[in-house]
This record gives C-alpha cells, sequence and structure tokens, in this order.
C-alpha cells in the first residue's frame, strides 16, 4: 500500500503538504544469536550433516526501537561494487533541546558515545545520556523514509558502525552499512558455520558426492545412488540446486526472508571453501556460475533485516519497468558511450583435451599461439565486429577456465563476455526525485529524454538516495548503470540466446560453463 | 502603555519588564519552504516542501539608562542554555531564545535619564521563536 501511495505521490511531482518528503530513523540494541532451531521460512534444499535442526543465526533485539532526532541528511548509497550492500551516512545535528515543561534546555553533545565515561585520573566529563550509550554500541539502524508519514516505508536496515563527532558545530555522522555486512565481515569458520562441519566446507550435489550401484533384484535392478566415503568422512553438503548453496549461506549468516531464483542447474563438481572465505565468496562464486546478481533489498517491514536478491540478471530479460520522462528529471540521462571495454576478439578456452591414440579418430581442440595443449575453444566476433562498427583495431580477449567442458559451454562463455562488455560501453546516469520501495539495483528504468535525444532503458547498477531536511529540501535518487537497449547489448543478447538455444540450455541458467541443465 | 516582558520560566531569574520599549520592529515571518527544481524538460517544476523557516522577532530601539542594557544582556547570555518567555507591550507572548543583541553607544550632549553618562545606547535584538503563546498569531506552529 505504501509503495502504491509513494508511487502515486511521485508522479505528481508535487512533494508538498501529505506529501512532503518524511523521514525517520529508528534505533534499537540487538545481538546474532547462533544456535539449532526450528525453520519455517523458505525452502532450502540441502542435506547438511547436523544433529537435527539447521543451524542459524537470528537477530535478536534486546532493546524497544527509539527515534533518532536531529538527522539533518542522509544518504543510502549500493552498488554491485561494495557486493550489493548498501551504506548509509547521516548527518545528526548534536545538540538535545530537551523540553522542562513550558521551556526547552540545550545540551550540546548530548549524543555523543564518549559521553560519561571517565579514565582514572581524568576529570569528569558532562553526563552519560541514554542516546549516548545507546550509540556506543552497534545498534540496529532502521530508515523508513516516503512521501507524507503515511506512506514510509523502510528504505534501510542495518547495524551502526561509525559514529564520528565534531565539536562546532556540534554534529554527529553516524555510517551503517545493511545487514549484508555480515556476509563481508564472517568467515566460513567456527560458529559461523554448522558446528558439526570442518573446515573446509565443501559444496556438491548429490551427482558429484554420489556412487552409483546397482542393487540387483529378482524381477528389476534398482539404481540406488549413494554418497562417497569421501563425502561422508568430510561432511560434504548435498544441495539440490545451485541457488541452495547459497540458501545456506544466508540462513547462518542470519537471514530470514530472501528471493533466490532456482537456477535450474546441478553442481558437476563440488565447491571447497576453506576458512579463510567469507560468506559473500561462496555466494559471489555461484553468482559468477551461474550469471546471476546479488544484493540486499531493504525489508518489507523493520522487524526484518533486508532481503537478499539472488537471481539472473535483468539485463538479460525485459522485466516491467518504471518509466521516466524528461518532466520528470532533475538531471538528464548523461550517456558514455566508450569502445574501450569492446574486444574485437574474443576467445574462450577450456579444459584441455587429451588426443585419443587412434591415429584416425577426428582431431579435437585447438592450439593457440605457442600453447602446447589443445583445448575446448570457441572464437566469436562481436556484433560490433561483424557489422563493422570497429576501427580495426585488434583488441583480443582470451578467457582460461578449465570448467569449459565442452565446446557449447565454450560459447556461451564468449558471449556472455561480450554481453558484459557491451553493457559496460554504454553506460549513463540520471537524477529524479527519489521513490520509495522501487529502483533498487537489477532493476530498469525505461528514461526518455528529448535534451539528449535518448530514449533507453536503463539497467540500475549503483544507487544514491539522498534525503536532506531543512528549509531547503531534497529527495532524490541518483541512478547509474548499463543502457540495455543499445545496438551492441541487443545484438549480442541475440547471440547469447541463440547459443542457450543451441546447447539446449534454459537461458535462466545463465553461463552454464560449470554447470549442465538438470531440465 | 505596557513593557515588553522577558521572563524566565526556570525561576532562576526575576521577570524584567523593559525600562523602555523597543522603537522599531520587523515583520515577523512565518514562512514555508518550497523547493523548486525545474525538471530537464524546462516545461515543469519539481515541488518538494522543506521545514517552515523560524519565526523571528527582531526589535531595535534606544536605551537611555545604563541598567537596562546589563539586564538585556544577562537575558541573551541566559538564552545560551535555555528558552525564556517574551511578551510584548501588545500582549503577544511567545518563547524564544535571543539568538543576536548588539547595542551601540552613541555620543550625545547630555542624556537627562543617566546623568553621568553623555551617551545613549541604539540596539538591535534578534529572538527565535519557539513557540507562540498567545496574542494576534496564536496557533500558528513554528518549527
Amino acid at each position: 500500500m505504501s509503495y502504491e501511495l509513494n508511487r502515486e505521490r511521485w508522479r505528481s511531482r508535487n512533494y508538498v503538504g501529505a506529501a512532503m518528503p518524511f523521514e525517520r530513523v529508528w534505533l534499537r540494541r540487538g545481538r546474532f544469536v547462533h544456535d539449532y532451531r526450528s525453520w519455517a521460512n523458505p525452502q532450502v534444499r540441502a542435506r547438511i550433516p547436523s544433529p537435527g535442526l539447521p543451524w542459524q543465526a537470528t537477530w535478536t533485539p534486546s532493546g524497544p526501537w527509539v527515534e533518532l532526532p536531529n538527522v539533518g541528511e542522509s544518504t543510502i548509497e549500493q552498488t554491485y561494487d561494495n557486493n550489493g550492500i548498501a551504506s548509509l551516512t547521516l548527518s545528526v545535528e548534536n545538540v538535545a533541546f530537551i523540553d522542562m515543561g513550558g521551556y526547552h534546555v540545550f545540551d550540546r553533545g548530548a549524543f555523543s558515545p564518549l559521553r560519561g565515561h571517565a579514565a582514572p585520573g581524568r576529570p569528569p566529563p558532562p553526563p552519560a545520556t541514554a542516546f549516548g550509550e545507546l550509540l556506543a554500541s552497534p545498534v540496529q539502524i532502521g530508515v523508513e523514509q516516503g512521501y507524507g508519514e503515511d506512506a514510509a516505508m523502510p528504505e534501510f536496515a542495518g547495524l551502526l558502525e561509525d559514529v564520528d563527532p565534531s565539536a562546532a558545530p556540534a554534529r554527529l555522522q553516524l555510517t551503517a552499512r545493511d545487514f549484508g555486512q555480515v556476509l563481508t565481515d564472517c568467515r566460513l569458520f567456527g560458529y559461523n558455520i554448522d558446528k558439526t562441519l570442518r573446515d573446509p566446507v565443501v559444496f556438491a550435489s548429490r551427482l558429484a558426492a554420489g556412487v552409483t550401484r546397482r542393487v540387483r533384484s529378482p524381477s528389476t535392478g534398482t539404481i540406488v545412488r549413494r554418497l562417497t566415503p569421501e563425502a561422508i568422512r568430510a561432511r560434504w553438503i548435498i544441495v539440490e540446486d545451485a541457488a541452495d548453496i547459497v540458501k545456506v549461506i544466508l540462513r547462518w549468516a542470519g537471514f530470514k526472508d530472501w528471493e533466490v531464483e532456482s537456477t535450474g542447474v546441478k553442481l558437476r563438481d563440488k565447491l571447497v571453501f576453506n576458512r579463510g572465505s567469507f560468506y559473500v565468496d561462496v555466494i559471489k562464486k555461484v553468482a559468477e556460475l551461474v550469471g546471476y546478481v546479488f544484493y540486499i533489498r531493504p525489508p518489507e517491514t523493520l522487524e526484518s533485516i533486508g532481503i537478499p536478491v539472488f537471481r539472473q540478471n535483468s539485463a538479460l530479460v525485459d522485466r516491467a519497468v518504471e518509466q521516466v520522462r524528461d518532466v520528470d528529471l532533475i538531471t538528464g540521462l548523461q550517456a558514455k558511450l566508450t569502445d574501450e571495454p569492446k574486444a574485437y576478439i574474443i576467445r574462450a578456452r577450456g579444459k584441455p583435451i587429451k588426443q585419443p591414440s587412434d591415429p584416425n579418430a577426428p582431431v579435437r581442440g585447438r592450439f593457440l599461439g605457442g600453447e602446447k595443449v589443445r583445448r575446448i575453444m570457441d572464437v566469436y566476433e562481436p556484433p560490433w565486429v561483424r557489422k563493422g562498427r570497429t576501427a580495426g583495431k585488434i583488441k583480443h580477449t582470451v578467457h582460461h577456465d578449465n570448467m569449459l567442458e565442452t565446446i557449447e559451454d565454450a560459447i556461451v562463455a564468449t558471449r556472455f563476455i561480450a554481453l558484459a562488455q557491451a553493457l559496460k560501453a554504454a553506460t549513463a546516469t540520471c537524477e529524479t526525485p527519489a521513490l520509495p520501495g522501487a529502483l533498487y539495483l537489477d532493476e530498469q528504468l525505461a528514461v526518455f529524454d528529448t535534451g539528449t535525444g535518448m530514449s533507453d532503458r536503463l539497467w540500475i547498477a549503483s544507487r544514491t538516495l539522498t534525503r536532506r531536511g531543512g528549509e531547503q529540501p531534497a529527495f532524490t535518487l541518483s541512478l547509474g548503470g548499463a543502457l540495455v537497449d543499445s545496438r551492441d547489448v541487443v545484438e549480442v543478447r541475440a547471440d547469447l540466446n541463440a547459443a542457450l538455444s543451441a546447447a539446449g540450455r534454459v537461458r535462466r541458467a545463465g553461463s552454464a560453463r560449470f554447470f549442465s541443465s538438470n531440465q | 502603555m505596557a513593557r515588553n516582558r522577558f521572563k524566565d520560566p526556570a525561576g532562576r531569574r526575576a521577570s524584567y519588564d523593559w525600562a523602555v520599549n523597543h522603537n522599531e520592529e520587523d515583520a515577523t515571518s512565518f514562512k514555508h519552504n518550497i523547493e523548486t527544481t525545474p525538471s530537464t524538460s524546462g516545461r515543469t517544476l519539481i515541488r518538494q516542501q522543506g521545514a517552515d523557516s523560524p519565526a523571528i522577532l527582531k526589535y531595535s530601539g534606544t536605551i537611555l539608562r545604563h541598567e537596562q542594557v546589563e539586564e538585556m544582556g544577562e537575558w541573551f547570555d541566559l538564552c545560551y542554555g535555555q528558552t525564556i518567555e517574551f511578551r510584548d507591550c501588545s500582549g503577544d507572548e511567545y518563547e524564544v531564545f535571543i539568538t543576536a543583541w548588539d547595542p551601540k553607544k552613541e555620543r550625545v550632549v547630555a542624556n537627562p535619564r543617566d546623568s553621568g553618562r553623555p551617551w545613549i545606547w541604539r540596539y538591535s535584538i534578534e529572538m527565535q521563536v519557539i513557540e507562540v503563546k498567545a496574542g494576534v498569531h496564536e496557533g500558528i506552529v513554528v518549527p
């Protein structure tokens, strides 16, 4: 409901009166508790060798929500460069205006976390305040924003990290990151993983972890798949779908809600992560392998710690988009078109091919340059070369990956590489009034701008949401990303879809270089 | 005619009736702020309402007695850490804090109210309104 209300008011371009930009910042104490407990949330199709209930972290509040006053400006930034994790910066006037019943007194520095602490032998400082003590620990921060108080909805949920006080003017700068920080800061070790697991953590499909045995029966033979002794001894985690790896990680990290798309593919080999790996390393590995994106979306209520999203890159699909015209834009579409990322020719080289001893057998694999090993290889001439949109400067891209086992894998890989280059070659930024509840990473914004003559869709790869109070307010959203309707992207997408169809893979399987379809 | 009056709601200072009222006052401005930003089309405006401006009472006048200058300065100093009540000569009442106090000596041939000092004071004083408590502006909510 809040989103529809916000969207209706956003469309009006008049954010006054009841639709005036509104923001509220909440704080509360809490901590993560790690234990075995029942699980009633999204299904995780993984078999973990543990005593019974699944091991998980749970964010456990230990105090009530308290509203943080005096917030002058807030900025929420999110980009794939930060693993899709949002950061929040708050500027807070560090003066309390205390109602004494009929009059007010000012207390400078009232929110300072250092107040009240007297080191031995030092003069006593001003007394501690409740807010100061709250800000002295990594409390939970929730930010609600909207066009009007009745339309306020969560735009950030995270943990406080930095408090930087300055004296004149008395002001605090608070910095927080969303709960995705657990993914980037915590390693696969100790209580971060199921207590019964050992280092390293191994994920595998039943296919990769099993041995097939034929059990003879009088009438029919039955095929039974059992885990290999190594998989049992090393306590491998058996997952149905590659996306289940991500779900296992998110559950260990404390997330209860998520939007994780099944990949439709199974691991062909095991994935091994040692104790030096962070949670996010696992997610990035799976995302890279299947061509998915990952980011944290704000929660729908403040009781949730955020919604991790793991899904197919929407630059590949025609998703429903929000549309803006130049009458809605504060800063027009500023495009950057560059040839710098685009290769002249793209090669993907896969696993080495051992030649058969039979001299009459067909030769498989190819050499490249001085390499002495024949490998699976595809050579791709991107559309900007085929169609003469190049100056003939020969820039090579050669990608090596032993996980490419078939020529179809290599063909898909070269098209994915070309798509990544095309997306980097046509980028743009624009600024629009903020739209709470929408225009997150991996979404698309259709932009029509007569000033630049552009009508294109922007695939959002970075966003900065700024809200400033005071007499000169601002509630704006700066977006950056790739132009998915550029000629190069459209043509490479067509090639990629053809390659995926030829390989017999569903498109949503993404880069299938490590996986085979289970369709 | 009633005197302007300062009152300390905390009770630390006795109320003070100005010996001489102000001569002039600036308009008391209550303002809703609406920021207008042109869209890139140049044909539409994007309007965003911000916080209201604080209402400011700005008075100026002449002080003849040294004691009044001292008293006004002490009320200004009190406002470093708290608000006070101000009632003007027409009966309008506000919760305020004094943000500026600018007395300036001006030489005269003779000061009949303070014979030992051949000067008077021209001054201006600014007070930010926290709340309109009574009077003609009662009901207006100030930030």
